[in-house]
């Protein structure tokens, strides 16, 4: 019996964002919400645990209320519990607040043996909230799992690190990041995710974990957002025709010309 | 000279017909036992029978059972079929008849039936229809043992039906034979064959008081035969005498494009109670009548020499996939008494399914009326249920879901190809006669975004007041139906109706089969009411009302290959090909395979956006009839059929020797300015 834990967090559908050219801003208007690819593997790996070992799986996320849709599919997909953190309070929280509100709500559930997350989200790609949640529970973490064997009370890791592959292992309870070649996430049917609804969902604000306006959103941030904008890349349409062999130096001239290459 | 009658027990002892009804029931016994046992399995599980339209239900039958209509249509092999057929009922009847003349009738009544010119003209026919049988089984004979066409499967069942029946009809004349050359009727002449083998027996000398014993020998021997074959008949595929009739009676009358309905999701969103068992994983998930559709399959092996995932090397072979669902049905239900286990992937390979484009080239070959479509539908909606989908098949789920369309764009760009042609949307004009559905295919798709402008020029040029849905336009999920989400498709149903509803639309225009199908045959359960119109029927009426003239063009020879959704599906097969002879100076071919029996293109049944295992693309194996033509255009009307069969002009390198184009292309290039 492994109790767990899955983070996941509901994320703008990135394929249909687009920029407004002039004010430089993402319109955001009308893209569909997705749950972050990661998650939904955080999320597979979790009932694949408890297909073979048993247990219980709470899907928890942070955000507005329209979040819940995202908890739905969870459930439908095998999640059997739901735990949706929104308070307006939480609006403008940069990792260091989500971890810490995540951290409450890890602390108020407390029957847990794993926390399993994405290693990233698929809206900012900033790969901090899994490791910071670690750090303020206390949990051993093991990052980027593209691969992962529960045996007895330990965790065995496959980490993909790019150029290597790291083995490791730690003991339960402990948090496990995971990418996205760790699993194909299951799909549930329509059906499947309106039947979820009648699966239980816990809704806390703020005053449920007891934190203060202090520690949360803007004011709880390490980091303050002063300006974003957008870079708009022209493609250039080139192209050149030819042999290789007499293209190649053309190519190089015209890389230099753009900047991409110094010319020796 | 006594009136010409039927002379039955006359060379036989007496009290012999006790003896053999004696036997016969024992024989009948054994029939009734193995029809029971089999009949049974039919109602383990989901289901039960249903009856309604019951003329309309009769008359399919009468049509395709007793008159044979879809036996016939493969000339060698439906001939074989109907003279058996028809030799043997006309057998069984005449049989049936000495036996209630001698047997019933003189008993009861002290007179017989078989008298007079009545009995002789019966004589004559039976002789005749003996012969006609005898012609059959000897095709049968060579096509099973000699031709061996692909596909037919030949088993033990073969050679005792056809054996027996020939050592049947051959003793039955031996034994007429002898009758007449003892008792030597003056009307022996009219049993034409018995009445020449009693020459020959005459002539030979054979006939003496020996020959007595033989005929009452070769009769019992006659009698045990064919009592034989009767009580066989719940044993082998003779059965299908039985579950053919009865599966035209009892298979469902919905419209040829309209899937079941495993759920209605109004209802199931009014009562919140969702736990409903969607798909089939076990042979007790089918209905009654799927289970007896099974056992109706006599391997003709017509549905798989059909079938375009066959010829492309894939595992689907539609006859071996009801053969495995009929042997799973006959084994499990009588061994355990249960049969609810899962027949995928043990059984059936989830791969076989994938593979189906649901062409109905199966269904509309198979004489017995199986529905290999709607079985096969049945178990992808249990594979989708269990959510275990590879990436592309849950990609095309993710993106109906996300962006509603296949492709994952987003609905913002629906309307992109229509930049600059001046296309309005209902929402800017709620005044029109016409609703454009331009389809996901035709919105999004480079290629097919081509004949959507075509499609304006065309309207534009007749003059038609017409509007789009822009952006309210959604995938209708007709692929996620066929691919086995019900839900989705239905939640799109619903949402949908609703769009047409608030603009009061009153015709649906579409250049996809897909769409057009789907509209016409599914939608209406979900409470649309519009006409769905092919874009082919309305340029034909266009052409031929003169609302759209067209000019002369360049000379070429063009062949039309029949999408599946508008021909098989929906009998449109002349619209396209008015058009293309409109669009002079042309002259059409037509493929070797064309119309009812036209080949897929391989992009049906949600088939276009995953992948599957094949030896020789389907799309290939169509190109190349299309080649074969030696036509310089190969038009069509469906957008998936035009991508695929490009992709394969491609493939082959001879995209520059035979073009690939809807027909709303070719007449929008010939539009008239004036």
């Amino acid at each position: 019996m492994v109790n767990i834990l899955v983070l996941m967090k509901q994320v703008l559908q990135t394929a249909d964002l687009k920029v407004d050219r002039s004010t430089k801003t993402i319109v955001t208007q009308g893209v569909p919400r997705v749950i972050s690819e990661t998650d939904k593997n955080a999320l597979e790996e979790a009932v694949r645990i408890k297909e073979k070992h048993g247990g219980k799986i709470t899907a928890i996320t942070l955000g507005p209320p329209e979040a819940k849709e995202a908890l739905r599919e969870a459930l439908a997909m095998g999640a059997d519990e739901a735990c949706l953190l929104t308070d307006p309070l939480f609006e403008g929280s940069d990792a260091h607040a989500t971890a810490n509100v995540l951290a409450a709500a890890v602390t108020k559930i407390l029957e847990y043996d794993l926390v399993l997350c994405g290693a990233y989200s698929e809206d900012l790609f900033a790969f901090q909230v899994g490791p910071r949640l670690a750090e303020m529970c206390n949990l051993p973490q093991l990052t980027y799992a593209a691969k992962l064997t529960l045996e007895g009370d330990r965790v065995i890791v496959e980490r993909d690190l790019e150029n290597e592959r790291q083995v490791v292992e730690a003991k339960l309870p402990c948090l496990v990041s995971v990418v996205r070649e760790i699993n194909e996430p299951r799909l549930p049917t329509l059906m499947a995710i309106m039947a979820a609804s009648k699966k239980p969902t816990n809704v806390w604000a703020a005053t449920d974990l007891a934190l203060g306006p202090e520690e949360l959103g803007f004011d709880g941030s390490l980091i303050d957002i002063v300006r974003s904008s957008v870079t708009v890349g022209e493609r250039r349409r080139i192209v050149l025709q030819g042999e290789a062999r007499e293209i190649a130096p053309k190519i190089a001239k015209a890389l230099v010309q753009e900047g991409v290459l110094k010319a020796a | 000279m006594t009136e010409p009658h039927r002379i039955t027990y006359d060379l036989l002892p007496p009290l012999t017909y006790l003896v053999m009804y004696a036997v016969l029931s024992g024989f009948a016994l054994a029939f009734l036992y193995g029809f029971y046992r089999r009949v049974r399995i039919y109602f383990k599980g989901a289901h039960p029978p249903k009856l309604d339209h019951v003329p309309e239900r009769i008359f399919r039958t009468i049509t395709n059972v007793f008159a044979q209509r879809k036996v016939a249509k493969k000339r060698y092999p439906g001939l074989m079929h109907v003279l058996i057929y028809s030799g043997i009922i006309v057998l069984f009847i005449g049989t049936t008849l000495v036996m209630i003349d001698s047997d019933l009738w003189v008993p009861l009544f002290h007179k017989q039936i078989l008298v007079g010119y009545f009995y002789l003209t019966f004589e004559s026919f039976l002789d005749a229809f003996g012969i006609v049988a005898i012609i059959g089984l000897l095709i049968a004979i060579f096509r099973r043992f000699v031709s061996r066409p692909p596909n037919l499967p030949t088993s033990r069942d073969d050679l005792f039906i056809y054996s027996t029946l020939i050592v049947i009809l051959l003793t039955g004349y031996l034994l007429e034979g002898i009758r007449l050359a003892v008792d030597k009727p003056a009307w022996a002449p009219w049993s034409f064959i018995g009445y020449r083998v009693a020459l020959f027996l005459d002539s030979r000398g054979l006939v003496g008081p020996s020959i007595v014993q033989f005929y009452q020998g070769l009769w019992w021997f006659h009698a045990l035969l064919a009592f034989t074959a009767v009580a066989s008949i719940p044993y082998t595929k003779l059965f299908h005498i039985f579950t053919s009739p009865l599966n035209a009676l009892f298979i469902h009358l919905r419209p040829k494009g309209q899937l079941s309905s495993p759920f209605d999701l109004r209802q199931v969103l009014a009562s919140g109670s969702f736990d409903v068992k969607v798909g089939a994983s076990a042979i007790t998930d089918f209905s009654w009548q799927q289970r007896l559709s099974f056992d109706s399959c006599t391997q003709c092996g017509r549905c798989t020499n059909a079938c375009p995932a066959t010829a492309a090397g894939t595992l689907l072979s539609p006859m071996h996939l009801i053969l495995k669902l009929r042997n799973v049905m006959l084994t499990q239900s009588t061994l355990d008494g249960g049969s609810s286990s899962s027949i995928m992937p043990g059984i059936v390979n989830p791969e076989e399914l994938w593979a189906c484009t649901t062409c109905r080239a199966c269904v509309n070959e198979c004489p017995v009326l199986i529905d290999h479509v709607d079985a096969i539908v049945d178990m992808r909606r249990h594979l989708v249920g269990e959510g275990k989908l590879d990436r592309p098949k849950r990609d095309l789920l993710t993106n109906l879901g996300n962006s509603s369309n296949p492709y994952g764009l987003p609905q913002s760009d629906r309307m992109k190809w229509a930049e600059g042609l001046g296309v309005k949307t209902a929402k800017e004009q709620p005044e029109f006669d016409v609703l454009y559905w331009v389809g996901c295919s035709g919105s999004y798709d480079p290629r097919n975004q081509a004949v959507s402008r075509a499609m304006v020029k065309v309207l534009q040029a007749a003059n038609i007041r017409f509007v789009i849905l822009g952006t309210e336009e959604k995938c209708n999920c007709e692929a996620a139906r066929r691919l086995g989400e019900e839900g989705r498709f239905q939640q799109s149903a619903i949402e949908l109706a609703d769009v047409f509803k608030k603009y009061n639309v009153k015709t649906v225009l579409t250049q996809c089969p897909h769409c057009f199908n789907t509209f016409k045959n599914e939608y209406p359960e979900f409470g649309t009411d519009f006409t769905v119109i092919h874009h082919s029927q309305f340029i034909e009426q266009l052409i031929k009302t003169g609302k759209l003239k067209l000019n002369p063009g360049a000379k070429r020879t063009i062949t039309f290959h029949d999408p599946c959704y508008l021909g098989r599906y929906n009998g449109i097969f002349d619209s396209p090909r008015e058009i293309i002879s409109s669009l002079a100076p042309t002259a059409t071919v037509e493929m070797k395979r064309s119309r009812e029996g036209s080949f897929c293109c391989g992009a049906g049944g949600a088939n276009f956006w995953y992948k599957v295992e094949q030896k020789k693309k389907v799309g290939a194996i169509r190109f190349e009839e299309a080649q074969e033509t030696q036509a310089n255009i190969l038009a069509t009307g469906c957008p998936f059929c035009t991508s695929m069969l490009e992709d394969a002009s491609v493939a082959a390198g001879a995209k520059e020797s035979i073009t690939v184009r809807d027909i709303a292309e070719l007449v929008a290039e010939q539009i008239s300015a004036t």
